[in-house]
């Protein structure tokens, strides 16, 4: 998986022919430059038969890059991936044949009309869990092979449609099999360069922090649904594409192709190839569509092997050909990072402190009950600019609770909350985020193929705006990566991870991990930190250094509000203590008062202590 | 100690995760009728100690016994048939089973004492039995831990592993949890406790081992530990 | 015909559906994976039942133990091949690997017996009873009985007996289970075995009536999950008042409707149910704590 290569451009214009040689000696792309140069020796001296597979297999190359999107990089397992294929394949079959529009025509809209079926059904299924999910889509599947098989004047039922007329563009007919083969991966290239350049920025790399666990991209401002919906509805369009083309080549098209079985072979395309490449994805594609044509005549045995064998690389090559050689590739050729330079600029603070004094977080009246147990009852907080303050509490006396409501995981029942100005008391966590609120968990969440220097810099993914239309703007350049890797780096510096940017996270200490989801927490400037259990496993030395660089962002203008136990951690740290008991404050105020308070001491130690 | 008196005995264990060493080289034991602590900051391989102990982890060298018996090609089942109790880190108790599930859920298929069993478990954290028929998730983490610690002893076992049970908790809870331990031991079942609190944990175990990036740097009896310059350093750094 | 035998129809089509979800809903509370091979299994018990019965000549009700008994061998390696080695992976492999079984059985059972649909022996002959307003056949009286039997049996199972608690223990914590000493492993191939065994008596229960074909599971398949999830995911009375719901639906909506509309109906309800009531009619979320 290409998120393990940690190649950091240099500065400075390189040589014109440093780029590709360095391209070339990335993950598997040496083989694969060199699969390409075999494929065009192929198809130069192909027969008709040949070509309208090669044709075939093209298509759905881009039906299986489609499906990436939605299936591998947002994680939900669509099933309706072979609709879309379908919607774009009658679409073009339906106008070509019957109204004779030509392709300038059918093209756009059977991108267009499986892509606004997938936005329209989007908000309602992608709220969805899992399975539900997965039966969505399915329904929908079915419904939309029911509607085809039905519409018989329309669709011809059952028969399915033919004749439908080669690719035409304002009445230029690309007519021959050659022209056609040529014009498919024409598109199959652009639709795979379109996809890289989503998936390999900022953006995409935020796909993998969101599949890992929601709440937490959601805490740092990624707009977890508009990405689910984005990836759906552009793994519809690519489906839509891929079955518009389909139908120039093949000038037929049945309900086969709308409903199971085809949901199927796609399934198999992408497992077979690569669950995370693209370039698996046409491998797969290529391969399955040759091997299905090789083994026709074989029927139902045919099947039963095909299954046999999916099922076999289900179990023992989980990551796909392609993932596997470059697993394979890795391990005998460690990539080495690129020296990251100094960044030229340190990027400056926004400068959204009015004064000195100003109330950041005012937390007013909120309560909060799960099932039957009251959580949290008329709590309430102030926190100003640049404070410290430490939230304590015995276990079970709701600290977390108030702590999720405030970021705004949860929401409560009665209360306000108000920050900077803004109130946030039914406000998503995305958003509480981009305005300025970042924070931590007790369970550290960071993807763990990904390095240190590119998992910090996730956290401005959800706040510099990172999202599809940027990634369309960067053109390849990768322009919001880079500018997130500079702060990265200061982030990494201010929490001492700046000697092992290049790391994979899932090999370092505890305590350094922590400090990467500080530093992630940080990148963006926040205006409040929210630090839930930081020193929780950390050694003695471990939790005095970090208490020290809290104190040194804190300096900076960032209030910060520390959810702790460890109240010998707190103490060089803290200026104000609250403190919760079965939900409700019972003390607040300077340290020493809050630590001699008989109701905290009750609470903490039992009585007579 | 005689060997009868061995309860777990631990050889020369390596355990690694991909090129990761994380045990190296650590042998110990547990007497019966102790409380032993294992010390160590978080990634010093405690857990991954007992993960290997209860064998959800396999070692790549090096011995684990209970009472004399070689656990080495024996399944985390089979060794908890055996005698082995383990609340693990995070206390995992099943979220959809009542509190009474949960520790019924443990005793072994067959056996009599079913009623004895929990009522002992209740007694020993009363707080369980005001909350009986609650379902698993819907309970603080103090009583979890509690209800880990009550299901890893209706196997009636020979060694409890306790991972981190005070962790998340508040130092009142944290020292009944403690007090727990040691009215366990008394029943006569010894104890492993893996802790990162020196202090607590030096207060209600006998001996105690100190653990350092995988390897045992220090051991002894409690009451030397608590004194010694060399727990200071080795575990609170200086 | 009157509105009360077609919702008679409608119960005795209910309960079969319900069988067929039974085994459905047990593996997915035991193990949590979505069997998509399911109604390829009640195939295979309504294949089951032809074979036995041509072979000995007894009425089908007598035969069912013994197809319990095939089809439970049948589970269990469905298990080692499409569930033991993914375990560890996300359940969207599961999902796959299920559907990939599927498909494989679905194309041997062509190549073994032959494409063509077929009908099974009854459970008992007899003819038409008259109950009241309704009229009802001994066939149709015995699947509500066998239904009926088998769905107090696997409440009963899971909620009232230490098997059960074990089952449910493996579910949420498998690693866990196996701590304390649950043999995991064997449970889940006997959930597997027990969820086939289910499937195949619903498959000869219905071989009479409704056929058997090498594609006629895949509805099913459907059915069955449509079913789990208008009930409520994991709650077995849920599953099976899903089952009934759909059923009285297909053959209420069918007496005023095309079949095909009231399928398209039913996938459009379905819809409906999942956007207002994800979590089910009956269905309860466990929430978890942050």
């Amino acid at each position: 998986m290409s998120v393990s290569s940690a190649g950091y451009e240099q500065r400075g214009a390189p040589t014109l022919l440093a780029q590709p040689l360095r391209w070339l000696g990335h993950g598997v792309n040496l083989p694969l430059a060199l699969g390409a140069l075999a494929f065009a020796v192929y198809a130069g001296r192909a027969g008709a038969y040949e070509l309208r597979l090669l044709s075939v297999a093209g298509a759905y190359a881009i039906l299986v890059i489609g499906y990436q999107f939605i299936f591998s990089y947002a994680g939900a397992a669509s099933l309706a991936q072979s609709c879309f294929f379908g919607l774009g394949a009658y679409m073009t079959g339906v106008l070509g044949a019957t109204y004779g529009f030509g392709s300038e025509i059918t093209l756009p809209l059977s991108i267009l009309a499986p892509g606004l079926l997938a936005a329209a059904v989007a908000g309602a299924v992608l709220r969805l869990e899992d399975h539900y999910f997965s039966l969505a889509t399915l329904a929908i599947t079915l419904l939309v092979t029911l509607v085809v098989t039905q519409w018989l004047s329309v669709t011809g039922g059952t028969n399915g449609l033919s004749g439908i007329p080669s690719f035409s563009l304002f009445g230029q007919t690309v007519a021959s099999r050659y022209d056609t083969m040529l014009l498919v991966w024409g598109f199959v290239v652009a639709a795979a360069l379109l996809a890289l350049l989503i998936l390999r920025g900022l953006y995409g790399r935020a796909f993998h922090l969101m599949r890992q666990s929601r709440p937490v991209a959601s805490a740092l401002g990624l707009d977890t649904a508009r990405m689910r919906f984005s990836a759906f509805v552009l793994s519809g369009c690519y489906g839509g594409l891929a079955g518009a083309l389909t139908a120039h080549v093949t000038h037929v098209i049945s309900p086969e192709q709308v409903g199971l079985p085809l949901m199927i072979t796609c399934l198999t395309m992408t497992v077979i190839g690569g669950r995370m490449s693209i370039a698996g994805g046409i491998l797969g594609a290529l391969l399955i569509t040759h091997l299905q044509e090789q083994f026709r005549f074989l029927e139902y045995y045919a099947f039963i092997a095909y299954g046999v064998a999916t099922l076999t690389f289900l179990v023992l090559v989980p990551n796909g050909i392609v993932g596997s050689l470059e697993a394979i590739r890795n391990r005998l050729l460690p990539t080495t990072a690129d020296p990251i330079a100094e960044p030229t600029v340190a990027p400056a603070l926004d400068s959204h402190f009015a004064d000195q004094g100003e109330t950041l977080l005012e937390v007013d009246g909120v309560s909060k009950a799960f099932g039957g147990i009251q959580a949290l009852s008329d709590v309430g907080l102030a926190l100003r600019r640049g404070e410290i303050v430490g939230l304590i509490g015995p276990n079970g006396s709701g600290k977390t609770t108030l702590i999720n409501i405030i970021s705004g995981l949860y929401d409560s029942d009665a209360g306000r909350l108000t920050f900077a100005g803004h109130d946030i008391s039914r406000l998503a966590a995305f958003r509480i985020a981009r305005l300025g609120m970042m924070r931590t968990f007790q369970h550290i969440h960071l993807v763990d193929e990904m390095s240190v220097l590119d998992n910090i810099a996730l956290g401005w993914a959800g706040v510099g705006g990172a999202g599809l239309r940027q990634a369309f703007r960067a053109f390849g350049r990768n322009d919001s990566l880079k500018q997130a890797r500079d702060y990265a780096l200061t982030a990494a510096r201010a929490l001492g991870v700046d000697h092992c940017l290049a790391d994979p996270c899932g090999a370092l200490p505890y305590g350094t991990r922590r400090r990467v989801e500080v530093a992630r927490a940080l990148i963006a400037a926040p205006k409040l930190l929210l630090l839930d259990e930081p020193a929780a496993g950390l050694n003695e030395e471990e939790q005095r250094d970090l208490a020290q660089r809290i104190k040194a962002i804190a300096a900076t203008g960032t209030a910060v509000l520390v959810v702790e136990h460890n109240l010998v951690f707190l103490a060089a740290l803290a200026e104000r203590l609250v403190c919760l008991d079965q939900g409700r404050v019972i003390a607040a105020g300077l340290p020493t008062e809050v630590r001699a308070d008989l109701k905290v001491i009750e609470a903490y130690l039992g009585t007579a202590a | 100690m005689t060997e009868a008196q061995t309860v777990l005995s631990i050889e020369g264990l390596h355990v690694a995760y991909g090129s990761v060493q994380a045990i190296e080289n650590v042998s110990l034991v547990v007497n019966r009728g102790e409380a032993v602590a294992l010390i160590g900051a978080n990634g010093a391989g405690k857990s991954t100690l007992f993960k290997a102990a209860i064998g959800l982890v396999r070692p790549r060298s090096g011995h684990i016994a209970l009472d004399g018996r070689a656990l080495d090609r024996i399944s985390a089942r089979g060794r908890a048939l055996l005698g082995m109790g383990y609340s693990p880190e995070g206390r995992r108790i099943f979220p959809g089973l009542s509190v009474r599930e949960n520790l019924e859920v443990a005793v072994r298929r067959g056996a009599r004492d079913r009623a004895e069993r929990l009522a002992m478990a209740f007694d020993l954290f009363p707080a369980l039995g005001a909350r009986e028929a609650s379902l698993g998730w819907q309970l603080s983490g103090g009583q979890q831990q509690m209800l880990a610690i009550g299901r890893a002893l209706m196997g009636r076992p020979r060694l409890l592993l306790l991972d981190e049970p005070s962790m998340g908790l508040s130092p009142k809870l944290a020292d009944e949890v403690m007090q727990a331990v040691r009215r366990i031991v008394g029943d006569g079942t010894a104890v492993l406790l893996a802790e990162q609190n020196v202090v607590r944990s030096l207060g209600c175990c006998d001996r105690a081992y100190v653990l350092e990036i995988g390897r045992i740097v220090l051991s002894g009896a409690a009451d030397a530990l608590r004194e010694s310059e060399a727990v200071r350093k080795a575990y609170l750094g200086g | 015909m009157s509105i009360l035998q077609l919702v008679a129809n409608g119960l005795v089509l209910g309960a079969v559906y319900a069988l067929v979800t039974l085994g459905f809903v047990l593996v997915v509370n035991a193990t949590g994976a979505v069997n998509f091979a399911h109604g390829d299994l009640v195939m295979a018990g309504g294949y089951a039942a032809i074979l036995f019965g041509s072979w000995i000549k007894l009425p089908l009700l007598l035969l069912l133990p013994l197809v319990a008994l095939a089809m439970f061998v049948l589970g269990v390696l469905v298990c080692c091949v499409a569930y033991f080695p993914l375990m560890k992976r996300p359940p969207s492999t599961v999902f796959i690997s299920t559907l990939l079984t599927g498909i494989i059985l679905q194309n041997t059972y062509v190549v073994a017996i032959g494409p063509e649909v077929k009908a099974g022996p009854p459970l008992l002959q007899g003819s038409n009873l008259p109950l009241g307003p309704v009229v009802l056949s001994p066939q149709a009286i015995a699947t509500v009985m066998v239904a009926a039997l088998l769905i107090g049996g696997q409440y009963l199972l899971f909620f009232r007996t230490p098997l059960g608690r074990q089952l449910r223990a493996v579910a949420q914590d498998r690693e866990m289970a196996m701590a304390i000493g649950i043999p995991a492993f064997r449970l889940i191939a006997i959930t597997f075995g027990l969820g086939a065994a289910l499937a195949g008596v619903a498959g000869a229960v219905l071989s009479n009536q409704f056929f058997v074909s090498p594609t006629g599971g895949v509805s099913l398949s459907i059915y069955g999950y449509i079913a789990v999830v208008i009930g409520g995911w994991g709650s077995i009375f849920g599953a099976v008042a899903g089952a009934v719901i759909i059923a009285l639906f297909q053959v209420v909506a069918s007496a005023f409707v095309p079949y095909t509309v009231a399928t398209g109906g039913l996938y459009v309800a379905l819809l409906v149910i999942l956007f207002f009531r994800p979590q089910g009619l009956f269905g309860e979320r466990i929430q978890r704590r942050v």
